[in-house]
């Protein structure tokens, strides 16, 4: 009779256990996005080119032997004339409508807008113009019940009581904004065009979204790789899903490599108009900004606020077999973001805790012969024609500096 | 809908216990040869006790310094095979359940401490340790201790008794820290089930109860949106999960 009394309590156990939950709201504050409507040619339409001002919400970096371009976040690009760098002057501002990221290449910028990829000649540093563009690179736009497009979101922080089996708590557990149409729906976040679901949060760093190679543009979103053909207009040829969490691309020869948040994948791009996955390196989830030399990828791994995992970590990847790249080193760091090689030696940005300068040994291993911590640095970028030059970027600005094998000397700092 | 359909079942099992008839009550006593005598005591001394027997009706004379163990009506009730419930006196309950809901799990294990005031109503004190998940919020399980006040009520003097009991007081917080915050809170918990009498000291039972408890819970854990900036959760929660529950008495 007790075997059976354990039976009836264990089946009643397991009836009334999945006819109940926990009752009570949770508060959740959290970043929302709000879908914005418009005409989109009208924004099409914005003048390209406006007085410059003053650097509010700093993005994606690149300079050139004269000039210093700096992303404003979902508005465009601040242009400044860097031909001495000790006094860099700005000249005007580029409207580019909700970018985030920008690639440079032969005087030529090449920038993600709405749903949009625009080319601009940058030639006549005076004149910029849209030399090309392809209209829904990224796909066709969002439209309303008025048949206005999505051109854009209004982000604003939001507590609210939410239920939690509801589509949206179960979302808010990741680090993404949750996007919302005109109908207070979610907008899945595979679906928001790549311009507008860019990864600038983490733009402070090596992590380029956009290269140019082979006369090819390859623009990476989260899933998605879209290549485009860049003869006098550009033409988009292909789009391919490829892995998830994408996060930096980096071109070298005939291949791309890629950057997730679990690994490192390289692409073969011998047929330019379709990359193709050849290699893939595993590691830890973290962030993944990488730097390809000839026969070694150097990987910063970042754990922290905006990336998962608890890992932080400089890997040197031997690629000579791009079909098995394996680690021959790793170096533990405190929080690395982007990276750069000025001669023989590695510099990588430590983020808040400064910066870190490697000397790369015969076999392309690293050590370590200086930290310094007076240089909040998390993007390192070298003066494409002044060896001794490198430009320091941070969340409070941007400083240009002059490097001996022992010194760095700050030049000129342009503040956000 | 499937909870109210459980009840007429729970309430059928327990009705038909209530309603059946009560075992035969009388006195065992476990002598030194390896006897049991089954009976009634007619008459004690200091030394000695008269005995009369059950199914001969005869007495007979028992040293009290050879009786192992002597099962009284006035403190216990008795049933075949020596098998007994106590009427008073205290009792010790470690009682350990686990269970929980459609989402999440809780395993509990208590110590009980209390007296039995009149056969069929106990009372006493307790303290015990929890774990729950709320994984909703959180992937770590939230730790509690707990401290209440107790009380049984027997539905039936059977071998196998029904009773209905009840845990009230607190649950206390023991792992709360910046990563993951959640605070004490009340502790409420109804429960039903059966004890099983036995020969021995110990004897087990077994319990069907609803754990209600209220936490609010604030995962600092590694949550940040786009911008880097930690999304901020506060999660209050009335606990609700049914748990199973085993009990050694002695």
């Amino acid at each position: 009779m007790n075997k059976i009394s354990i039976f009836i309590f264990a089946i009643i156990t397991i009836a009334l256990t999945s006819c109940t939950k926990d009752l009570g709201k949770t508060t959740v504050e959290y970043e929302k996005a709000v879908a914005i409507y418009g005409d989109i040619n009208d924004l099409r339409s914005t003048n390209l080119v406006s007085d410059s001002k003053d650097i509010v919400d700093p993005g994606k970096v690149y300079v050139s032997e004269d000039l210093l371009l700096i992303g404003e976040e979902g508005k465009g690009i601040h242009v400044f004339d860097n031909t001495n760098p000790e006094s860099p002057e700005a000249l005007y501002f580029i409207n580019i409508p909700e970018n985030k990221e920008f690639y440079v290449a032969d005087n030529k910028i090449y920038a993600e807008s709405l749903y949009d990829v625009i080319k601009i000649d940058i030639a006549n540093r005076q004149a910029p113009f849209i030399e090309s563009r392809v209209e829904n690179a990224f796909g066709e736009p969002y439209v309303n019940s008025k048949g206005e497009s999505l051109v854009g979101f209004n982000y604003t922080s939001v507590t609210e009581e939410l239920d939690r089996s509801s589509s949206i708590f179960s979302l808010i557990n990741g680090s993404d904004p949750l996007y919302f149409d005109y109908q207070e729906k979610l907008i899945p976040r595979s679906n928001v065009p790549a311009s507008f679901a860019g990864s600038s949060g983490s733009s402070i760093g090596t992590v380029n979204r956009i290269a140019h190679t082979n006369d090819h543009i390859y623009i990476i979103s989260n899933s998605i790789i879209y290549t485009f053909k860049d003869a006098n207009q550009l033409e988009k040829v292909g789009q391919d899903n490829l892995s998830w969490n994408m996060e930096t691309i980096y071109p070298r020869g005939n291949s791309l490599f890629i950057g997730t948040q679990n690994s490192m994948e390289i692409l073969s791009i011998e047929d330019p108009d379709n990359p193709t996955l050849v290699g893939v390196f595993s590691h830890a989830t973290s962030c993944d900004p990488v730097l390809p030399t000839e026969n070694t990828a150097y990987v910063t791994l970042r754990s922290g606020n905006d990336c998962e995992g608890n890992i932080d970590a400089l890997n040197v990847v031997d690629i000579q077999d791009l079909n098995s790249p394996f680690s021959k080193q790793d170096i533990e760091m405190e929080s690395p973001y982007g990276m750069t090689i000025i001669g023989d030696q590695l510099y990588v940005g430590e983020g808040k805790n400064g910066l870190k300068i490697f000397k790369i040994q015969a076999d392309d291993t690293l050590e370590l012969v200086d930290h310094d911590r007076s240089i909040q640095a998390y993007d390192v970028i070298p003066h494409p024609t002044k060896a001794d030059i490198i430009l320091v970027a941070s969340p409070e600005g941007f400083g240009q500096y002059q490097i001996t094998a022992t010194s760095r000397t700050l030049l000129s700092w342009i503040s956000a | 809908m499937r909870y109210l359909l459980l009840v007429p079942v729970l309430v059928m099992f327990t009705l038909a216990d209530l309603n059946g008839q009560s075992d035969e009550l009388y006195e065992t006593i476990q002598y030194a040869d390896g006897s049991f005598f089954i009976g009634n005591a007619v008459e004690e001394n200091e030394h000695q006790v008269q005995f009369a027997l059950r199914s001969t009706e005869d007495i007979i004379t028992l040293d009290k310094i050879l009786i192992i163990k002597w099962i009284n009506s006035k403190d216990n009730f008795i049933f075949k095979g020596g098998r007994y419930h106590k009427k008073k006196g205290k009792f010790s309950k470690i009682d350990y359940a686990f269970g929980g809901n459609i989402n999440d799990g809780s395993v509990q294990l208590s110590y009980i401490r209390g007296k039995l005031l009149q056969p069929r109503l106990g009372v006493g004190l307790g303290i015990g340790v929890s774990s729950s998940s709320a994984s909703s919020v959180t992937l770590s399980s939230l730790t509690f201790g707990e401290v209440f006040a107790y009380g049984k009520y027997y539905l039936n003097d059977n071998r196998r008794r029904l009773f209905l009991d009840g845990k009230a007081g607190v649950a206390i917080a023991l792992e709360s820290d910046d990563w993951l915050s959640y605070t004490s809170g009340p502790l409420l918990q109804p429960g039903i089930g059966f004890e099983f009498a036995r020969s021995k000291k110990c004897r087990w039972s077994i319990k069907l109860s609803q754990l209600l408890q209220y936490s609010v819970i604030r995962p600092n854990e590694i949550r940040n949106d786009f911008f880097g900036r930690t999304i901020n959760v506060v999660d209050k929660r009335l606990f609700n999960r049914t748990v199973l529950g085993f009990g050694l008495h002695f």
